[in-house]
């Protein structure tokens, strides 16, 4: 066996013991160069008030008109022989879609102040509006109040581009089928997140199926979604959020960027 | 000669060793933290253990783009310069992900070695079958062996749609990422 100097037993230690010097050494300056702490998700406070429609013209109205309002409507007689299949506006400005029974495929447009069928519309409430005829009101409530459905029963009640406000019919039964199939939802629709200087300020609707159910939902290539529920849409997480809490509300109001107007699409999931 | 190559090499590793045990484990995991952040990827609620020449990340969340995306139990890191190794055990997937994949991973285990120092390999197991990935570090390339489970085959037919079949049965996927 060849014994190993003294010299070289130092030699060795010496050569391990600067090694050691120098990764510590190295050590220390990576962690004066390293971060001290992570990245946390830095998520907004989830909680937000529940979204209501409110128009201040409406509430000083109401103010004075809403009390005597409810007894004409408990005194109405109901119409019969019409369907009341749409209607956009509120108290007495808007129009009713309304049609025959014996033809209900046939719908007409009637004005407020208009006359279809022997009976003047006088006002549009929220589920429904009221007829007068020899010196008497009648309601005509929604179509789909009257008759509830289990399957899709997405009306649109509005249609036309250049309005700002359109308002929409959503069944339950669709909502609970697209919130359990999320990738059915991608199937009839496709989404990118816009953004402007590296930071996401809305969604933009890239292809919408045509005859799909959110077809139906007045979504169109090209609109930018930028608010839902007064939220502002800068993350996916925001838009995340509202569609897992989409079982527990009953109003969506999406504003959308649409030919560089703001457009406001509403929601009533029923 | 090769007497002084083999004391190089020797005191080469021990440097490497020595390395290894002095570095800051928890500030590189930052490191890698704040580049994750830069792909939309956060890593939170973990809570860190640091050992000799191992990091340990426990009871994480991972979220992509602010998006819960998964639930993580458990991340083992270990850095032996020549050979790293990154486990991952217990994946829960969010229930966004699941419809597009079986919700439960039970391991997926990454490795980094000088015998493919252009390459990082992985393998990955759970209730979607078992697949072999190979990332090219230099080429950016992902390139992915899928052997579904019989739970992938019945009720995630659209995501496999994203793989081709060979002759074997074998499914692959290959990109290229920039």
């Amino acid at each position: 066996m060849q014994k190993i100097s003294t010299n070289r037993v130092i030699s060795i230690v010496t050569t391990l013991f600067v090694l050691l010097l120098v990764a510590k050494l190295l050590s220390l300056v990576l962690w004066w160069f390293l971060p001290s702490d992570g990245v946390e998700l830095n998520a907004k406070n989830s909680y937000q008030v529940k979204y209501q429609r409110v128009d201040f013209k409406n509430m000083l109205i109401r103010t004075k008109v809403i009390a005597p309002q409810k007894k004409k409507v408990a005194t109405a007689y109901s119409i019969n022989s019409l369907l009341l299949k749409g209607l956009y506006g509120s108290q007495f400005n808007g129009f009713a879609i309304v049609a025959k029974k014996s033809s209900p495929k046939k719908t007409t447009i009637v004005s407020v102040g208009e006359a279809y069928s022997g009976y003047r519309l006088k006002e549009i409430q929220l589920q429904g509006v009221i007829f007068t005829k020899g010196g008497k009101e009648y309601l005509l409530a929604l179509e789909s109040r009257l008759t509830p459905q289990s399957k899709s029963t997405i009306k649109r009640v509005k249609s036309s581009d250049s309005d700002i406000v359109s308002e929409h019919s959503v069944s339950k039964e669709d909502i609970h089928y697209y919130s359990k199939n999320p990738s059915k939802i991608w199937k009839d629709i496709a989404i990118d997140p816009l953004k402007k200087d590296g930071k996401i300020v809305g969604f933009t609707v890239r292809r919408v199926k045509p005859h799909s159910k959110m077809a139906a939902l007045g979504l169109k290539k090209g609109d930018v979604i930028i608010r839902a529920n007064n939220i502002k849409l800068t993350s996916y997480r925001d838009a995340i959020q509202l569609y897992n809490n989409i079982d527990k509300i009953d109003t969506i109001e999406l504003v959308v960027l649409r030919d560089n107007q703001e457009k406001e699409i509403i929601y009533e999931i029923h | 000669m090769v007497r002084k190559l083999i004391n190089f090499f020797a005191y080469f590793l021990f440097f490497i060793f020595a390395l290894m045990l002095f570095v800051p484990k928890d500030g590189l995991y930052f490191l890698l933290e704040k580049n994750l952040k830069q792909y939309d990827v956060i890593i939170s609620q973990e809570s860190l253990k640091e050992s000799l020449l191992s990091l340990n990340v426990e009871h994480l969340a991972l979220s992509v783009k602010a998006v819960d995306a998964a639930l993580v139990e458990q991340i083992s890191i270990s850095l032996f310069g020549v050979y790293n190794t990154l486990k991952i055990e217990e994946i829960e997937l969010s229930s966004l992900v699941e419809a597009y994949m079986p919700a439960k991973i039970s391991s997926f285990d990454a490795t980094y070695s000088l015998l493919h120092p252009l390459e990082i390999r992985a393998y990955s197991e759970g209730e979607f079958g078992s697949a072999k990935l190979t990332f090219n570090l230099q080429e950016h390339h992902l390139d992915v062996k899928l052997a579904p489970s019989k739970l992938m085959l019945k009720q995630y037919k659209n995501s496999l749609k994203e793989f081709k079949k060979s002759e074997t049965g074998e499914y692959s996927y290959a990109k290229d990422l920039y």
